[in-house]
């Protein structure tokens, strides 16, 4: 474990002693099953005239989901902000250096990677917060922990805040097939033997909403 | 990527392109056996067959001197005691300063001025020695332009003018060369220079990479690395995993899954992933670890292994963008992952260098203000880049077996906005110039006819006119736009497939 997580839990674990009022999870979802896709379900759209969000319109949604501040978002080597560094990658212009008037319009081989880094970024920004929040924790509270694991991936905790997560990067409620994956998800960190399996499984699911195509594209 | 010691691909690489070609029947029309098959024996008499596609990449390297590079301020220029009775009123350059290069058609001038415009910095430069250097691999050709607003200007200097339907040299060479490579084409100049083309039926591959900031694009080539906080690569794995899986089922991705947008970031984020395992994070990182300013080593960054080499060639990188990008572009090809890059100043001012002032306003543009001065700055500027990436391509092999270097497969090709109009006052030494259609463009590579100027200057005009784009012959006299012929030259040279395309035959840029 490196230095800094283990001061993190071990500053997470006084937390605790300290203050053993119970945190409660976010609210349970309304898990919703998955539709039939095929004629008797889902139709897919003719038209299909999906957008990339952008730079800004993806940074602010990001920050807003997770309650932090844009600013904190993400920024290379901790000094370059991402949404400078990587701004024609993510769709934007630049009128006063390159001449760049116009958005290219289409998404670049590089952008998904940009928008994984971005999420990466953001998501350990919320995490590593809530860890030692406590009761004032934002996303991820009340996730009953055995040290640095889950104490039970297959808990309603576990849901909550999958749920959570979902209402505040998706505005919807989750899928049943969503939950199984985060739980299995968990499970399959676990099972790497990493030495912090509850953070990484927070840190993963949160990457996997943020930069999912539903939550990059409208 | 691994790269065999002849500069191909390794199988696994070479592998996943044919897989690609197996797949992309749509492009097969622009396979080389499908050309040739359609080459007809007039053109084969013609000399139009073009170079077999041996699987061995060529390069190009596009710099847009951006705001108009004179040629007559530089390889031909027109002294003073040539120019007749209007020499005075002309900008023609007092004899002294225009040198004679041996055993060759190109001139070279020298310019002394105390300051550049009204910016209290010295101008000190002299062409000789580059022209010395490299007068083998450099062919000249006038041009006449079809526009004098810089953007349109700019962009027809990369599509000859919508000559092979409205695609750039660029895109050309990415289409025939880039197979296989990560990033075709990259492109980190300006305005016009920095346009895609117009033939929207090419594959989405052969279109730019647009950079911004060469120095710190190459952090967005991973998705994790470098981000504190993030997991390990095995655990982002799984993450990616769990996301693809529910976006490929889900009722937005269901629901979308016929969208041209969605189609397209499956198929990057696919490709990000070559991206990744190429390690180009590093591979193409020029900064050094340098805590606390670039704290590479804290974020579990490295420079790149050609780090040192690049930044002793480019020591402005961070500051001077035309100089990052330059040591970028180095990088990208040495690594074989673009074939075609594109760079150039910018109209602004940059900071740096030897005398503290990098690039002035306006680039070659600020000739409006100080024309002679100004040209000499800028000529300075490009032909010192020039000479540093061709000192590293040369330095790096390509093909051990044939003893290639890198520079034997690469052509670096010096458009320009246009030229400058030619009137001065009287014997004038610090004058303003306007745009002008008539100029002319510098090509190098060891695959252009070296030491060889197509077309000359009337002396007694200070214009440049045409000549026959398949014999070389100079027309005097003629004036109608050549722009397809310069296009054409530049692919003729490369040695590409130009079956089909249209495009007149331009033999005589061609070496051999």
């Amino acid at each position: 474990m490196r230095p800094e997580r283990l001061a993190l839990f071990a500053a997470l674990v006084a937390l605790s002693s300290a203050c053993p009022a119970k945190v409660d999870p976010p609210p349970q979802p309304m898990v919703m099953e998955v539709p039939d896709a095929g004629p008797s379900g889902l139709a897919r759209s003719a038209r299909g005239n999906l957008r990339f969000k952008g730079p800004e319109r993806l940074t602010t949604d990001f920050a807003t989901a997770l309650s932090i501040k844009t600013d904190e978002v993400c920024s290379e080597l901790g000094k370059y902000p991402c949404l400078s560094v990587h701004n024609v990658a993510l769709g934007g212009v630049d009128p006063y250096g390159p001449g760049l008037y116009e958005p290219s319009g289409v998404t670049a081989v590089t952008t998904p990677l940009v928008v994984e880094r971005i999420a990466w970024s953001a998501c350990s920004q919320r995490v590593d917060k809530d860890l030692v929040a406590g009761v004032n924790a934002v996303v991820f509270r009340g996730l009953p922990m055995t040290g640095p694991k889950l104490t039970n991936p297959d808990g309603p905790e576990v849901t909550a805040i999958v749920g959570e997560l979902t209402h505040r990067v998706l505005a919807r409620e989750p899928y049943t097939n969503e939950v199984a994956t985060y739980v299995k998800l968990a499970k399959d960190i676990e099972a790497t033997g990493t030495a912090e399996p509850a953070r990484e499984w927070m840190l993963s699911v949160c990457f996997a909403v943020l930069s999912s195509t539903e939550a990059v594209f409208y | 990527m691994s790269l065999k010691k002849n500069g191909r691909l390794s199988r696994r690489e070479m592998l996943r392109a044919l897989s690609l070609a197996a797949a992309g029947t749509s492009i097969s029309p622009w396979l080389s056996g499908c050309r040739q098959a359609l080459q007809t024996p007039e053109d084969v008499e013609r000399g139009l067959r073009r170079d077999a596609l041996d699987g061995k990449p060529k390069f190009l390297i596009v710099i847009g001197a951006t705001g108009g590079a004179s040629i007559i301020d530089s390889f031909l220029a027109v002294r003073q005691s040539e120019g007749g009775a209007n020499a005075a009123k002309l900008n023609t350059v007092p004899d002294a300063q225009v040198q004679s290069v041996a055993n060759s058609p190109f001139r070279a001038v020298k310019v002394d001025s105390p300051k550049l415009g009204s910016i209290p910095v010295p101008v000190n430069t002299d062409q000789l020695a580059f022209v010395n250097k490299y007068k083998d691999d450099m062919l000249v050709a006038t041009s006449i332009g079809t526009s004098v607003n810089h953007t349109i200007a700019q962009k027809r200097a990369i599509n000859g003018n919508a000559a092979w339907k409205g695609r750039t040299l660029q895109e050309c060479v990415a289409l025939q060369w880039g197979q296989g490579f990560a990033l075709p084409n990259v492109n980190m100049s300006v305005g016009g220079y920095g346009e895609r083309g117009t033939d929207v039926s090419l594959p989405a591959s052969v279109y730019a990479e647009t950079v911004t900031s060469p120095s710190l694009w190459p952090l967005g080539l991973d998705g994790a690395k470098g981000i504190r906080g993030a997991p390990t690569k095995d655990i982002a794995a799984l993450a990616r995993k769990a996301r693809n899986e529910l976006d490929a089922s889900s009722v937005f991705g269901t629901t979308f899954a016929d969208s041209d947008a969605m189609k397209r970031w499956n198929a990057q984020r696919a490709d990000g992933a070559q991206l990744e395992a190429q390690d180009l994070i590093t591979r193409l990182n020029v900064i050094p670890n340098m805590p606390p300013q670039i704290p590479l080593t804290q974020y579990g960054l490295d420079s790149s292994p050609d780090g040192a080499k690049v930044r002793a060639a480019f020591p402005g990188f961070f500051d001077d963008p035309f100089q990052g990008q330059a040591a970028l572009a180095f990088l990208l090809l040495k690594y074989r992952v673009s074939v075609a890059v594109t760079i150039g100043p910018d109209f602004n001012v940059a900071l740096g260098g030897n005398i503290g002032f990098a690039n002035p306003p306006l680039a070659f543009d600020y000739s409006h203000n100080d024309h002679r001065a100004g040209q000499a700055f800028m000529w300075n500027r490009i032909l010192s880049n020039v000479d540093k990436l061709i000192t590293l391509l040369k330095s790096e092999p390509f093909d051990m077996a044939t003893g290639e270097s890198l520079w034997d497969r690469t052509l670096i090709y010096v458009a320009t906005d246009f030229g400058r109009t030619r009137g001065r006052p009287d014997n004038a030494v610090e004058f303003g110039t306007g745009h002008d259609l008539n100029n002319g463009f510098l090509m190098l590579s060891p695959m252009v006819k070296g030491n060889t100027v197509l077309g000359a200057i009337d002396p007694l005009t200070t214009y440049g006119y045409g000549f026959d784009a398949r014999t070389g012959a100079p027309q005097p006299g003629k004036q109608s736009s050549n722009e397809p012929d310069l296009f054409s030259g530049v692919l003729h040279a490369m040695g590409a497939d130009l079956t089909g395309s249209g495009l007149p035959d331009a033999s005589a840029f061609k070496n051999g």
